[in-house]
């Protein structure tokens, strides 16, 4: 395979890019500050400028880099622009939600206190007179919303994860996000300068080691978390998520090794189908069930999804046969049909979403199913609330999603910014695909190429099954959204990403400037 | 402020719009050699994969979120979507007042602020204009006019250039909206006076101006506080409370046999049909011709045997003296007499038989204000329409019809529609009889309270002259034992319409107390104190501030 000799750049300078992603970001996070104020609620000036702070970190990342770099800055734009787009939606939901919350509470608050009320008088037929005393909200009433608040967030708490915990509860907690997404942008630059040399992707090459830590971390994560707790022990982090990127890099090693024996010249040489079957089958199988066994343990469907569909990708790529991207998509398609022949077999959390997703209109708002039923419900009444251009920026209503912060953010801007602003979400996703992509094609070794169509995969993936599931096209999955979801650990490994595409990128330029 | 925001909506939208593509478009030929299957074809292939699948989001979401034209997806909406209500939570609504259009006489509104209180809506009148202004509340939803009249009362309607100016203030200018006020005709103290008379009964009151058909009273007891729809305890007693049935409006929907009261239109019937005859009525009452029936008799028969005395019958008896002794066997055979197609044409024009006509503009408010119609169904044979003509058999009146008959007498004839909205002009429903006629029949009816021994003879009172007609309605109403078995019970439904003062009458009442007992000693008392109210505000002597402008 000949490397694409295309070394046509992409006409637009990385700072005035950044510069206009910043201003997005601050036109987007001023309006939510003046709609907030003018609505009644104190959104935080300081979160404000931290925000805008930590969104210029992308210019010195680009001006340490600027010289040195030769590859496609262009992915670091389109990085920055999501980026400012997650920290407005995230600014918009987080300073909302308690007055959000006043008023979905406030109903059933004073219908609790005046049943009080009710109970204690005497006269219980002079309803009137005490009804209007009791409605308004009082003091304890204001308390048990933040009681509720803190309901909404409770995260499943595991003993094991009390270190890591006390260890992130050390720092203040202004100081997290700081810290995470400096730690996040420090990634992206240590990644590029590390694969500007040999010896590190010569490291990388070397698939059965990093099948093995694979493995054996994913074992760890197994045997850490509690049943029923999905593992998240550590806030509403899965820790494992981390190694998605270790086994992107052992699939791509994998397949570089022993790409030929995939393909059907060279077996038609040898001849010896048993031969073949056991050698290059047998432990690719055993490859691909034992992650996907793990996450099936650790109850995290989408992961299966993710990690199932780069697999299919990736053996495309490598043994150039639709047979497996067709029997692919047609064996999801079969197998989330025919979903319901499995009951039993299958966690009642998955089959819950497969229900959901097909009959979501149809289940009594009595089923124990309801809370999930009512946030995808909750998400339609967004995207409807929307329509074309959105309620406006700080002026929709969508903090009424349960988990609009992470999982159903995509909801929030549709409803926010209409389906044009987030059409161009998607477009912007799409092109970071397509820089990506470029990225895999230019690449000089086959290694090099399957690592970035393996990262790039996998953020398209990610991307589809967030946005798919938050729409209802898929059935739901706890994914978030790589850049604008609230997450500094989902934040970080997206950067390592990025990191990894910018660096072959490099690579490529490097290569290109010594050829011509 | 709220157009410097939408405007950054768009700005937001279009650089970043403008920005995405300026990245795209000088770049598509150098992107295009990564679409293109020349070099590395699976690569190209996976990329127009992707492509594909965020073609199919980007048109999913599409058709969700702007297409979609469910039934289900919509009933789902209307039943879960909060949007609603935290706008509505967060909207000023817009006022309903009385017709006086006053301040301190509000039907809704809101309570002002105090420590530690929000501001809520507030309904002054509680219990008695309960079923006609509604409640709304997350739980059990909307009623009444806080229903019909949400899209008004929030601001959002744009009828009118009043509310169109409103709509684009509340758009672009205003974060707290503002809905539009809604002044009805109901008067907000002959409303209380009247849900206050009323006492424990049950039934309905509706008063009209007879000259504009404006509803002044509309009560249904028993009633419902607004505020406790709210209390899961008080709503699960309101819904529970079986005898009383309280959610149900009986001023429209309630269909009751008119009894006697139906004696003032067979009257009209006769008189517009040139007949006013002089009849014995003896003791034996009268038979309808043709059929073996039972004869009808009048009711003194019933009470003098009570007594132990003997009943020898009226004698000689003219048309008044019928009326004011609400003579059944009279009134039998008038209405045999006039004949079964001229009864029917006569209460036709009443009213019976079809709809109401509302003098409404606004389709909403006729959905608010869906009243059942009156029925008078054709008689088979004779001794049917005898019965009819007293008011009994199968035959169905609203309290809202019975007051438009003694709106309609009044009015000299011309039956207005009712209408409850003050902005409305008066119209003209139907021109039923003769001025004379109705002056004539007016004449009989203040008979039958100022003449000694008259049903009505307690109506009397120095401050008004009252014309009216009294009517108890027997009512077979089977009274169910804990065994499962019914008891046969018979109740007397009160009936009393009216109209004052009779020379240019201004107002005019229909109140129905179920069960009370005679006509007028049960529900003649609680119209009494409406007319004694209605001439403490002015009502009688055109110093009122309430009366419509077209009376002055």
């Amino acid at each position: 395979m000949e490397p694409a000799k295309t070394a046509v750049r992409l006409k637009i300078s990385p700072g005035v890019g950044l510069s206009i992603a910043l201003a997005i970001a601050i036109l987007g996070m001023v309006s939510v500050y003046l709609a907030g104020n003018a609505r009644g609620y104190d959104p935080s000036l300081t979160v404000l400028i931290r925000n805008v702070l930590l969104m210029s970190f992308f210019f010195v990342v680009y001006s340490v880099l600027k010289k040195s770099y030769k590859g496609d800055f262009s992915i670091l734009v389109i990085v920055a622009l999501l980026t400012g787009i997650g920290f407005v939606v995230q600014y918009r939901i987080s300073s909302a939600i308690n007055v959000d919350f006043q008023k979905t509470l406030i109903k059933q608050l004073s219908v609790a206190a005046q049943k009080n009320a009710l109970t204690d008088s005497v006269n219980t037929d002079s309803t009137s007179a005490e009804i209007a005393k009791s409605r308004p909200l009082a003091e304890r009433e204001i308390g048990a919303i933040q009681e509720e608040a803190k309901q909404l967030f409770k995260v499943d708490t595991f003993e094991s994860g009390k270190v890591f915990r006390e260890l992130l509860e050390s720092f203040p907690g202004w100081s997290r996000l700081i810290i995470s997404h400096l730690v996040a942008l420090l990634s992206i630059f240590i990644i590029i300068k590390k694969c500007t040399k040999q010896q590190f992707i010569d490291s990388l090459n070397n698939p059965f080691f990093w099948m093995a830590f694979t493995v054996l971390m994913l074992f760890l994560f197994v045997g850490l978390s509690e049943v029923g707790t999905r593992g998240r022990f550590v806030y509403n982090m899965t820790p494992w998520e981390a190694f998605k990127i270790t086994i992107i890099i052992f699939l791509a090693g994998f397949f570089a090794k022993f790409k030929d024996d995939f393909t059907r010249e060279r077996r038609k040489v040898k001849g010896k189908k048993l031969q073949r079957l056991l050698l290059i089958w047998g432990p690719f199988t055993l490859i691909w069930l034992t992650p996907q066994l793990l996450f099936v343990l650790l109850k995290d469907f989408g992961q299966v999804i993710i990690y199932g569909g780069l697999v299919v990708i990736m053996i495309f790529v490598v043994t150039r046969k639709y047979a497996y991207l067709i029997g692919g998509i047609v064996v999801t398609i079969l197998v989330s049909k025919s979903i319901f022949l499995l009951e039993g077999v299958i966690p009642p959390h998955v089959l819950q979403r497969f229900v959901i997703w097909g009959d979501v209109w149809r289940l009594p708002h009595d089923s124990a199913w309801w809370d999930n039923v009512y946030q995808i419900m909750n998400s339609f009444f967004a995207l409807n609330a929307g329509g074309w251009t959105g309620a406006g920026l700080g002026l929709g209503h969508p903090t009424n999603i349960p988990l609009v912060v992470s999982d159903f953010v995509y909801a929030a801007i549709a409803e926010e910014i209409g389906f044009l602003g987030s059409g161009l979400i998607v477009l912007s996703y799409l092109l970071l695909f397509i820089l990506g992509m470029r990225v895999a094609i230019q690449a000089a070794t086959d290694f090099e190429r399957l690592l970035g169509l393996g990262f790039t995969t996998m953020l398209a993936i990610q991307v589809f099954v967030n946005i798919g599931g938050v729409i209802k096209l898929i059935p739901l999955t706890g994914i978030t959204l790589p850049f604008i979801s609230r997450g500094g650990f989902s934040f970080l490994i997206s950067c390592i990403i990025v990191g990894f595409l910018m660096g072959i990128s490099h690579r490529n330029g490097i290569r290109e400037k010594h050829e011509y | 402020m709220l157009l410097v925001l939408t405007i950054a909506k768009f700005l937001i939208v279009a650089v970043f719009g403008i920005y995405v593509l300026r990245i795209l478009s000088p770049s598509l030929k150098s992107l295009a050699s990564t679409f293109s299957f020349k070099h590395h074809k699976e690569m190209a292939v996976v990329l127009w994969v992707f492509v594909f699948a965020f073609s199919i989001l980007v048109g999913y979401q599409a058709y969700w979120q702007l297409f979609i034209n469910n039934a289900l997806f919509q009933k789902t909406k209307e039943l879960h979507d909060p949007r609603p209500w935290i706008i509505e939570a967060t909207t000023i609504k817009g006022t309903i007042y009385d017709r006086t259009h006053d301040e301190s006489k509000v039907l809704a509104g809101y309570t002002t602020a105090e420590d530690g209180q929000l501001p809520h809506r507030y309904y002054p009148l509680g219990e008695a204009t309960a079923h006609i202004i509604g409640y709304s509340d997350v739980e059990r939803a909307k009623s009444g006019l806080e229903k019909y009249y949400f899209e008004r009362l929030m601001g959002q309607s744009r009828t009118t250039q009043e509310e169109e100016d409103n709509y684009l203030n509340n758009k672009y200018f205003r974060l707290q909206p503002r809905g539009s006020d809604i002044v009805l005709t109901l008067d907000y103290e002959l409303q209380k006076t009247a849900y206050e008379a009323f006492g424990n009964n049950k039934g309905a009151v509706v008063a009209i101006e007879p000259a504009t058909g404006e509803i002044l009273v509309l009560i249904s007891a028993p009633s419902f506080h607004p505020d406790s729809v709210s209390v899961d305890k008080a709503w699960v007693r309101i819904v529970t409370d079986e005898e009383g049935k309280r959610l149900y409006n009986r001023a429209l929907w309630g269909r009751y046999p008119p009894g006697s009261t139906f004696k003032a239109l067979v009257a009209c019937a006769a008189i517009e049909n040139g007949l006013d005859p002089i009849w014995h009525i003896g003791a034996d009452g009268y038979k309808p011709p043709g059929v073996r029936r039972k004869r009808v008799f009048d009711h003194e028969r019933a009470s003098y045997r009570k007594r132990g005395q003997v009943w020898r019958g009226h004698g000689e008896m003219d048309m008044t003296r019928a009326l004011v002794k609400s003579s059944n066997a009279y009134f039998a055979r008038l209405g045999v007499t006039v004949g079964d197609s001229l009864m029917h044409e006569t209460a036709r024009r009443f009213g019976f038989n079809q709809p109401v006509q509302w003098n409404a503009s606004r389709p909403e408010l006729l959905a608010s204000l869906v009243a059942f119609e009156s029925s008078f169904p054709p008689t088979k044979n004779a001794h049917e329409l005898a019965w009819s003509s007293i008011g009994q058999e199968k035959m169905l009146a609203t309290p809202l019809q019975l007051a438009l008959i003694a709106s309609t007498i009044a009015n000299d004839g011309v039956l207005m529609k009712p209408t409850i909205e003050r902005q409305e002009k008066p119209a003209i429903w139907n021109r039923v009889i003769s001025a004379e006629t109705a002056r004539k029949v007016r004449k009989m009816m203040r008979e039958v309270v100022w003449t000694r021994g008259g049903t009505a003879w307690r109506m009397r009172m120095k401050e008004v002259e009252v014309g009216g007609k009294t009517g108890t309605a027997e009512i077979n109403l089977p009274r169910k034992r804990e065994d499962g078995t019914f008891e046969k019970r018979i109740v007397n439904n009160a009936v009393f319409i009216s109209f004052a003062p009779v020379d240019n009458p201004k107002i005019a009442i229909a109140v129905i107390a179920e069960g009370a007992g005679y006509g007028g000693a049960a529900a003649a008392p609680i119209a009494k104190e409406i007319y004694l109210r209605a001439h403490e505000l002015g009502y009688f002597d055109g110093t009122s501030q309430n009366s419509s402008s077209t009376e002055n």
